[in-house]
């Protein structure tokens, strides 16, 4: 046996040794990327928030503290209808999306005639660029698009869609969900084919039916999948910008001015960036407090 | 050789105008250059004048970055604050002179073009890109509002098509009841469409011939005046004939040329680089003067893109060589209208590309004479305002939800608010 240095001797201990250098090594691009791509610009657009770029001379800004929030909840004209429609939005669009995955999810784990088909044609939108599906239901719901010419086959009026202030946000909801339902519904399937046989087979045993097994087995031994999915599509949609921007550019009546689309009008289009920096600022709090959120869903199920 | 005349040139220019000279980066350089050109729209715009420029200067190349309109803005926006330097020269849309020129995204072509371009570009055009009395971009394009119409389906109604006369022009009101006329008699979809009808640049004229303001007023052209009474009374009208049905709801702007070519309108307000698009299709068409409010003052939109310097760019002068050859001799001039459906700026060549236009269709005699004095007479610019992009985004929107239904007179209401808190921050 040969001697080892206290050091060493130390980091063995602790379970260290050379495994503690090269799992610093494999992790620093991951922790160099997120610190240059997600933390520094994130300190940036805090600390510009409390500073206003002249318009003239972008490079000349003052401090003005909170004044930047303070416009935007008192005076803005479109930042609070954009926090309205977003979290309208949301509500709408993760309570449609996670109930279609759930009921698609417990329809495709059933045996039945070509199953991997029916659950690749769900899947498929999530293959399509976001851009490309907007597009195309852009296209579908047109004055004169598809889906008027199919409702007046019916006998049933031609409808607005997205020219309609009552329907506009309506038809992006529908539009979000043809996309995202098929991507939740992979994890709710993994997560049902995670659910042990045995106690399906004894609750069945017990004369449980279909119903009271959902209820009782299967909704709670499903609750950890169902909890990241809920929050990881309440992030996502929080920060839908597609749809808006190709769809209909915030309108009408500022009815689909989702909150990432706002903070594009203000940054590239109003040239304000000090403004939608602390809009940024805003976002972030709001997603730092969902993904705690998370976490301590994920932890009480553990 | 031409590597010495190029040179050569160069160094006259920057002796010429020394206190420029000191200012303009690559002045002397020697060797071959590629100038980047952030250009808009479609290649084949400014691609013949670039391939035989190219031709005739193989020591300063030019490639052409092509970005759709709809994201120029944001792109020019992103990478001049970034003082971006990978390109030289940039696409410049006229009314937003003013916003990109106060922040330092263009250079001043004043002391080494202004007294060239003077001499043979449109002075309409050029007062567009000329802020605070400097000139910062070289106008290539202009362009220039009409009226198309349909003569088979206005001849089967049995009415009589307005006249391309300027002083003969049809007005709005009776536009609007010949179309419903036509469209009820043989049973068409639409009556009239508009093919920029989202855009300012098209409703400007009308809100103007009715009555109404610039939009932007006051000492720096930051007040806004959006919700007069001629201008509700101009949009309402406007809106009514979405409402209505007889102008296309819900169906995009890009899409209004092929209603036309299908037959579905009788009437098509366009601008006159349609002329040359139409007839590529070998579509039978007539052209009128662009209508006029009952009663107001006939106004035209004008302008179209330029081209300005970027002042991080490495290579001005070359690119100065380029726009100068592009502006102020024919040869630049008929080679930037090669392709391009647009009036050219350059007057050696304004008319020539005019009447090639006439020339090439039946039934457009009178179509030079009409363009020229549209675009000297009538021609209105938008509004000269560093706070011109936030005016045109807001008014994009309340134009929008207006086609889309919304009460006009409620809804400029509500822009002028917005404008003026949003032009506040301008500072």
């Amino acid at each position: 046996m040969t001697d080892t240095p206290p050091a060493a001797r130390r980091r063995a201990r602790l379970g260290l040794g050379n495994d503690w250098a090269m799992g610093w090594l494999l992790c620093a691009p991951a922790i160099l990327a997120l610190l240059v791509l997600r933390v520094v610009p994130a300190l940036i657009a805090l600390v510009d928030s409390f500073r206003q770029a002249s318009f003239f001379n972008p490079d000349e800004k003052i401090w003005v503290w909170f004044d930047n929030y303070v416009f935007l909840f008192t005076q803005s004209p479109t930042f609070l209808q954009s926090m309205k429609v977003t979290v309208t939005f949301v509500i709408v669009t993760v309570a449609v999306q996670t109930v279609a995955a759930l009921l698609l999810a417990l329809l495709f784990v059933q045996r039945g005639w070509a199953m991997s088909f029916w659950r690749t044609l769900v899947f498929i939108p999530i293959t399509i660029p976001v851009a490309v599906s907007a597009v195309v239901w852009g296209t579908a719901m047109r004055g004169d698009g598809i889906l008027n010419a199919a409702l007046e086959r019916l006998g049933i009026a031609a409808q607005p869609f997205l020219a309609s202030p009552d329907q506009a946000l309506w038809s992006v909801v529908l539009t979000a969900s043809w996309i995202g339902v098929g991507y939740w519904m992979v994890f709710l399937i993994a997560g049902l084919k995670d659910i042990p046989e045995d106690v399906k087979e004894a609750a069945a045993m017990d004369g449980a039916g279909a119903l009271r097994t959902f209820f009782s087995i299967t909704l709670p031994l499903l609750r950890r999948p169902l909890a990241f999915v809920v929050v990881a599509n309440t992030v996502a949609n929080f920060l839908q910008f597609v749809p808006a921007a190709i769809l209909t550019q915030g309108g009408p009546n500022y009815t689909t001015r989702f909150l990432m689309y706002e903070i594009y009008t203000q940054a590239y289009l109003q040239g304000d960036v000090s403004l939608a920096n602390a809009q940024i600022v805003l976002v972030l709090i709001v997603m730092l407090a969902i993904v705690a959120l998370q976490f301590r869903l994920l932890r009480s199920n553990t | 050789m031409l590597k010495r005349l190029v040179t050569a040139t160069v160094m006259t220019v920057a002796t010429a105008v020394p206190a420029l000279a000191q200012q303009i980066t690559g002045a002397g350089d020697t060797g071959p250059v590629t100038l980047h050109y952030v250009s808009c729209c479609k290649a084949t715009y400014f691609g013949p004048a670039i391939e035989a420029w190219s031709a005739a200067h193989p020591d300063i190349k030019i490639e052409q970055e092509v970005i759709p309109f709809a994201q120029l803005n944001d792109v020019i926006e992103a990478r001049m604050r970034s003082k971006d330097d990978s390109f030289d020269m940039l696409i410049v849309d006229p009314p937003r002179t003013a916003s990109q020129a106060a922040r330092g995204f263009l250079t001043d072509l004043g002391p080494i073009l202004g007294a060239d371009l003077e001499k043979t570009t449109n002075p309409e055009s050029l007062k567009a890109v000329t802020y605070g009395d400097k000139l910062y971009a070289v106008p290539v394009f202009n362009s220039t509002q009409i009226l198309i119409y349909n003569p088979e389906l206005l001849e089967k109604a049995g009415v009589a098509p307005p006249s391309i006369d300027p002083d003969k022009r049809i007005t709005w009101q009776a536009l609007t009841a010949e179309a419903k006329e036509i469209k009820e008699k043989l049973s068409l979809d639409y009556g009239i469409a508009f093919s920029q009808g989202h855009t300012f640049y098209q409703l400007q004229p009308i809100v103007m011939s009715a009555g109404g303001s610039i939009g932007l007023e006051g000492p720096n052209m930051l007040t806004p005046n959006v919700n007069g009474a001629a201008w509700k009374t101009a949009m309402a009208w406007y809106g009514g004939l979405y409402a209505d049905g007889l102008a296309p709801r819900g169906v995009p702007f890009t899409q209004m040329d092929s209603i036309f070519l299908a037959g579905q309108t009788p009437f098509l307000a366009t601008t006159s680089d349609r002329v040359r698009e139409l007839q590529k299709q070998g579509k039978t068409f007539g052209v009128a003067a662009f209508p006029m409010w009952e009663g107001g003052t006939p106004y035209t939109p004008c302008d179209s893109f330029a081209i300005g310097v970027n002042p991080y760019s490495k290579h001005q002068a070359q690119a100065v060589e380029f726009l100068k050859w592009l502006a102020t001799t024919e040869e630049g001039g008929l080679a930037a209208a090669a392709e391009s459906p647009n009036v050219p700026a350059n007057l050696l060549v304004m008319n020539k590309v005019s009447q090639a236009m006439q020339s090439a269709s039946p039934n457009l005699d009178g179509l030079t004479e009409l363009i020229e004095h549209e675009v000297s007479t009538t021609c209105v610019h938008r509004p000269a305002s560093v706070g011109y992009i936030q005016f045109e985004t807001e008014f994009l929107q309340a134009n929008m939800d207006i086609i889309n239904g919304t009460d006009a007179a409620a809804r400029l209401d509500q822009a002028q608010s917005q404008l003026q808190t949003t032009l506040s921050r301008i500072r």
